[in-house]
Order: structure tokens, then C-alpha cells, then sequence
């Protein structure tokens, strides 16, 4: 069995990187719905980009005096439409809702 | 097996019982750790369960373990740094319920949230409660909770009232609308808030004023509970919910 150890320091955050913070990715009916926790962010130092597969987000925040850098890839379970997306910040937390992508069939004519 | 509870320091007759583990929210953690700040408890034993993993916390070179008690000021608090699964809680609460029956405790508290889809859309999260028995209910007099009518509760709070009143102590749960998957001090304060004729009044304005530095610093906890709350989910085919 291996052995693990991990330093934290509890009185100041020790940031030695972006962090990933927590996100949580769910699918509602037709849409894609992603929370993505961001301690003392607010919307202008989000950076957010969406793709029909992925979001990607960079975010600076500053949490009792301490510089903080945000940084998160999500891979989404479904397509979305990324330009119908909608991105809100509430509480420090980001919300990004995305219509999912509906498939199109096309005709393909038999030879 | 139960856990064994290795007491040192003065003790305490009749006092309030508070636990909090990590759980929706991390509410209880972040509730009593506040708590043992607050009212300076003094360190003043160890819990220690055959059925936890190998896991320490390390304190200046030295592992402790991650199960510990806090006593001062008529409280005793038990506080878990690690996530429990169902059968380590187990064990947790038969432990803690018979080392607390030679103290005839006024009240054994379990703290924790009570997901809700909605609590981004909540300035104050409500604070419900739950009795083990008539007396309980009584001894909580005027406690700013609201008590859950009738409804099916499941997961741990089961077990912590259960144990309690197998053994004649008067326990309840005291559960805030917290998020499921994200650390909550602000469902803590409320839960704290509703205690206060309990444990004495606390200046919140800290634990609210530094909200955002607690978020961050229990991200990498909050993660790990998500992860043990799934298992132990498929172990006890239940989420910790009340269902009205």
C-alpha cells in the first residue's frame, strides 16, 4: 500500500498554482446546467470560453489578501449550442446554462 | 465494534454533545470548528474507530488522530477532519453515545446541512430539527429551528437518534438548507444562529466576514466527502434527506 502525504497550511491558503475549483456539470431536460464554485470572483475576472464539448474558465480572485488564480477544463456529457449559452454569477458562484445540441439527421440519397 | 473515546482533561457533567462530521455542505465541520474557536474549547481527547481507513492528520511532526474531542464552557464537541463512511459512522455514534451516558448530557446534537437544489436562490437558509423523544424536545425549548413534521428522514441522522435514544439521551438533529456539493458557511452560521439559547450567543460577523477563505480552504475536503457521500449513498441506497 502506498502512503500519501499532503501539506496544508490552514492559516493561509498556500497557493503554489492555479487551482480547479469544484464544478458540478448536471443535465436538465434540455439544457446542460454547470455550477462552478469561485471564492471572490467576481464576473469581471472571469474568463469563459464554451465549445459544443468543453468550457473552459480562468478566473483571478483575491480571498483575504491572498491572489488567487482559477483554472478549470470541464468535458460536458452532451453537444451544446455555445452560442445560445447563458453565464450568471451569483454568491460567487458561476452558473452557465447551454441548450443542448439537438442532433440533425440528413438525408442521404442511396446509390 | 464501537469507537473508543480516550478522554484526558477536567470533565463535564451535563453537558451539551455536539457533532459534526464532514456532509452536505461540510456544514457541521465548519459549524463546530467555528464553534471551538469561538469559545477557546480546550483539546481533550481522541476517538479512535477500528473501521477507519489508515488516515492521520499531521500537527507539528505528529500524527493525531483525524477523530477529536474539544471540551470547555459546559460543551464537549467531536469533530471529524475525514469524510465517514455509514459503517465507520456507526461504529462513531455506538462509541460516543455509551462514553456519554455517565454524563448525563443535557443534549447530544448531530449538525449538518440538508441539501436543497434551491439554496443559490436563499439569502437565509432555514434551520430544521429533529427530536428523539418528548423530553428532547422539551429541553430544546427555545431553539430557532423549525421542527420537521411528519415525513420519512434517512442516513445519518437516523443513526445518531437512534443510538441516543437506546440509551435514554436526549439528542436531536439540526439540519440547514445547504448546497450538497459545495462548502456552506453560510448555512453553518444559521445552524450555529438556531443554537444559541443551547450554547450561549457568538459573534458570527467572522465566520461570515470569512466565508470566501473557508470555501477555499476546505475545496480539496469538500471533494473527498462528495466522493465518500456517493459510496456511502450506494452502501445505505440513500442520500442523508428528509422527505416530507
Amino acid at each position: 500500500m502506498g502512503w500519501y502525504y499532503r501539506e496544508v497550511r490552514w492559516s493561509v491558503y498556500s497557493v503554489r498554482g492555479p487551482i480547479e475549483p469544484i464544478a458540478d456539470v448536471s443535465v436538465e431536460r434540455d439544457c446542460v446546467r454547470i455550477v462552478i464554485d469561485l471564492p471572490g470572483a467576481s464576473k469581471e475576472d472571469v474568463d469563459l470560453l464554451l465549445r459544443e464539448d468543453a468550457l473552459f474558465l480562468e478566473a483571478r480572485a483575491n480571498v483575504g489578501g491572498v491572489p488567487v488564480t482559477y483554472r478549470k477544463l470541464i468535458r460536458l456529457p452532451v453537444e451544446v449550442d455555445p452560442d445560445a449559452a447563458r453565464a450568471t454569477m451569483r454568491s460567487g458562484m458561476l452558473v452557465v446554462e447551454a441548450p443542448v445540441k439537438k442532433p440533425k439527421f440528413r438525408r442521404v440519397g442511396v446509390e | 465494534m464501537s469507537a473508543a473515546v480516550r478522554e484526558w482533561g477536567p470533565r463535564q457533567r451535563n453537558p451539551v454533545i455536539l457533532l459534526g462530521i464532514p456532509g452536505p455542505g461540510l456544514v457541521g465541520v465548519i459549524a463546530v470548528d467555528y464553534l471551538i474557536e469561538k469559545k477557546d474549547l480546550a483539546e481533550a481527547g481522541t476517538i479512535e474507530i477500528p473501521a477507519l481507513p489508515p488516515i492521520a492528520v499531521v500537527k507539528e511532526g505528529i500524527i493525531v488522530s483525524p477523530l477529536r474531542l474539544y471540551a470547555g464552557d459546559g460543551i464537549y464537541v467531536i469533530k471529524s477532519d475525514v469524510p465517514l463512511l455509514p459503517s465507520a459512522f456507526a461504529a462513531l455514534v455506538e462509541g460516543v453515545m455509551n462514553w456519554a451516558i455517565e454524563k448525563r448530557p443535557k443534549m447530544a446534537i448531530f449538525l449538518g446541512g440538508v441539501p436543497d437544489d434551491q439554496r443559490m436562490e436563499v439569502e437565509r437558509p432555514e434551520v430544521y430539527v429533529i427530536f428523539n423523544n418528548q423530553d428532547a424536545s422539551q429541553i430544546a425549548g427555545d431553539i430557532k429551528a423549525s421542527k420537521l413534521s411528519d415525513g420519512l428522514l434517512s442516513g445519518y441522522p437516523v443513526m445518531f437518534l437512534w443510538a441516543a435514544r437506546r440509551r435514554g439521551i436526549p439528542a436531536m438533529v439540526l439540519m440547514a438548507q445547504s448546497y450538497l456539493k459545495y462548502p456552506d458557511p453560510g448555512a453553518s452560521a444559521e445552524a450555529l444562529r438556531a443554537l444559541f439559547p443551547l450554547i450561549g450567543e457568538l459573534d458570527l460577523g467572522e465566520l461570515e466576514a470569512k466565508s470566501e477563505a473557508i470555501r477555499l480552504k476546505l475545496k480539496d475536503l469538500m471533494e473527498q466527502t462528495s466522493q465518500v457521500m456517493a459510496q456511502g449513498a450506494e452502501e445505505m441506497r440513500a442520500i442523508p434527506a428528509y422527505i416530507a
